[in-house]
């Protein structure tokens, strides 16, 4: 209630986006979480049980350096649900809900759509697809960074098996295919006057076309699953469809496989639906910095931050949601 | 530590009203300075008496391409600056600049000489 004469608080329009494995950790997430609640002791307990993960296994990279992919990802969900529930607890309501590539898992457990569990399920059925479909050839992902998506376009055009599969912001780019044409083009993107190139630890080509048989096996798996209608939309990072239906995590799940993802216009349509406040549920901060170069007016808090939206009174919550 | 996106672009911005032309004039190296020195210092969450010539930016403050990229952005906008990322990128490829007293002296050159820069060897 607010006290006559004082100028009603707006609220935020807020969206919870969860980022992928690779990312750089902050390396206090553990101990931030564990003065926030319990709930990263609990979830780690019920994935040690699920998968095997233990708080050794995440002491010994608390910078996110994991050697193993599979865990890598595990990790990085782990942190992120622990992270949704915070979130969920302090009574924010989220107006949208997004995943970038695996953190769509996280994304669904937010909007509990699927269980802790089955996320866990997921990550590990996707990885051995995938890592099938691979493991006939050396694969590989980069990214190049300070150079416009066309100049990217017309440098991959040399070699059929390249993608773009995905866009991060207006100046970041990420590539798949054989890995000895991902080191050329990054070779050459750096000549052609990239500011930045990276060659990344990754030895599937996520997202891209190679996915294919990935992609149509882990649908038939999903399509086991009980999976429920998401109680935020969530904005596919595939396609931008807003996604409001068990049916439609479902093809979304699928299409994470083996399509392209566009993260710059998942958060621009978010930010043109009116959302000024976006909550990134993991550890580190990676998309609050590829929010940089993305264009409107809002504000990204991550886990360091987290606290300052809480105590800024101008969440929106369940119950003002309700209220429309 | 407030997190705006671009808050920091916005605000340097505003304090050193934006010039009409891209040209050194007196003060302009300690402008730049100045600009550089509290953008990594919030950037990278230390404090900017922690901050020297010498810091390199990469192995001591773990920074990365992407703050450099910004910091190029609100040079553009502040001097209204003609300069192609990807000049600068091929600068940066024959000059690499880690520390913050290189990337002052960089963002030096990128103002005097904007898309001919390429030309400096």
């Amino acid at each position: 209630m607010i006290p006559d004469g004082l100028p009603a608080v707006e609220k935020k329009r807020t969206a919870s986006i969860f980022p992928a494995f690779g990312c750089r950790y902050l390396g206090n997430e553990t101990g931030i979480l564990g003065d926030m609640s319990a709930d990263l002791h609990e979830l780690l307990g019920r994935a040690g049980e699920a998968v095997g993960l233990t708080g050794d296994m995440l002491a010994g990279s608390p910078y996110g350096d994991f050697s193993d992919e599979l865990t890598s990802q595990y990790a990085v969900y782990l942190y992120s649900c622990a992270v949704s529930n915070i979130v969920k607890r302090s009574g924010m309501y989220s107006d949208y809900a997004a995943g970038y590539s695996m953190g769509l898992y996280a994304a669904l457990y937010h909007a509990e759509s699927i269980t802790f569990e089955q996320g866990l399920d997921c990550i590990r059925t996707a990885y051995d697809l995938i890592r099938s479909d691979a493991s006939a050839r050396d694969f590989g992902m980069g990214l190049i960074s300070g150079l416009p998506q066309s100049d990217v376009k017309e440098l991959i055009s040399r070699s059929k098996d390249l993608e773009i599969v995905n866009a991060n912001n207006r100046h970041s780019f990420l590539v798949s295919g054989y890995d000895e044409n991902v080191r050329d083009v990054l070779a050459a993107a750096k000549l052609h006057g990239a500011l930045n190139t990276q060659h990344l630890a990754f030895r599937s080509p996520y997202h891209s076309r190679f996915m294919n048989k990935a992609a149509d096996a882990f649908r038939e798996y999903c399509s086991g699953m009980r999976i429920y209608d998401p109680i935020y939309r969530i904005v596919s990072a595939v396609d931008r469809r807003v996604i409001e239906t068990g049916e439609e995590v479902l093809n979304d799940l699928a299409g994470n496989i083996n399509h392209a993802i566009n993260w710059h216009e998942t958060m621009s349509y978010m930010i043109s639906s009116g959302v000024d406040a976006f909550i990134e549920c993991g550890p580190g901060k990676s998309l609050y910095k590829m929010a940089k170069f993305i264009d409107g007016d809002f504000d990204v808090y991550y886990l360091h931050t987290l606290n300052n939206l809480i105590s800024s009174g101008r969440i929106c919550s369940h119950a003002d949601a309700l209220k429309g | 530590m407030p997190c705006r996106v671009s808050r920091l672009a916005r605000s340097v911005i505003a304090y050193y009203p934006e010039s009409d032309m891209a040209k050194i004039e007196s003060g302009t190296r300690e402008e730049v300075r100045k600009i550089v020195y509290e953008f990594f210092a919030e950037e990278c969450e230390v404090s900017i008496e922690n901050l020297h010539e010498g810091t390199n930016v990469i192995k001591d403050l773990e920074g990365d391409s992407l703050m450099f990229l910004e910091l190029l952005e609100i040079f553009k906008k502040k001097y209204g600056l003609d300069i192609e990322l990807k000049t600068v990128g091929k600068y940066v490829v024959k000059h690499p600049a880690e520390t913050i007293g290189a990337i002052i002296h960089m963002t030096m050159l990128i103002i005097e000489h904007e898309n001919r820069i390429s030309e400096i060897v």
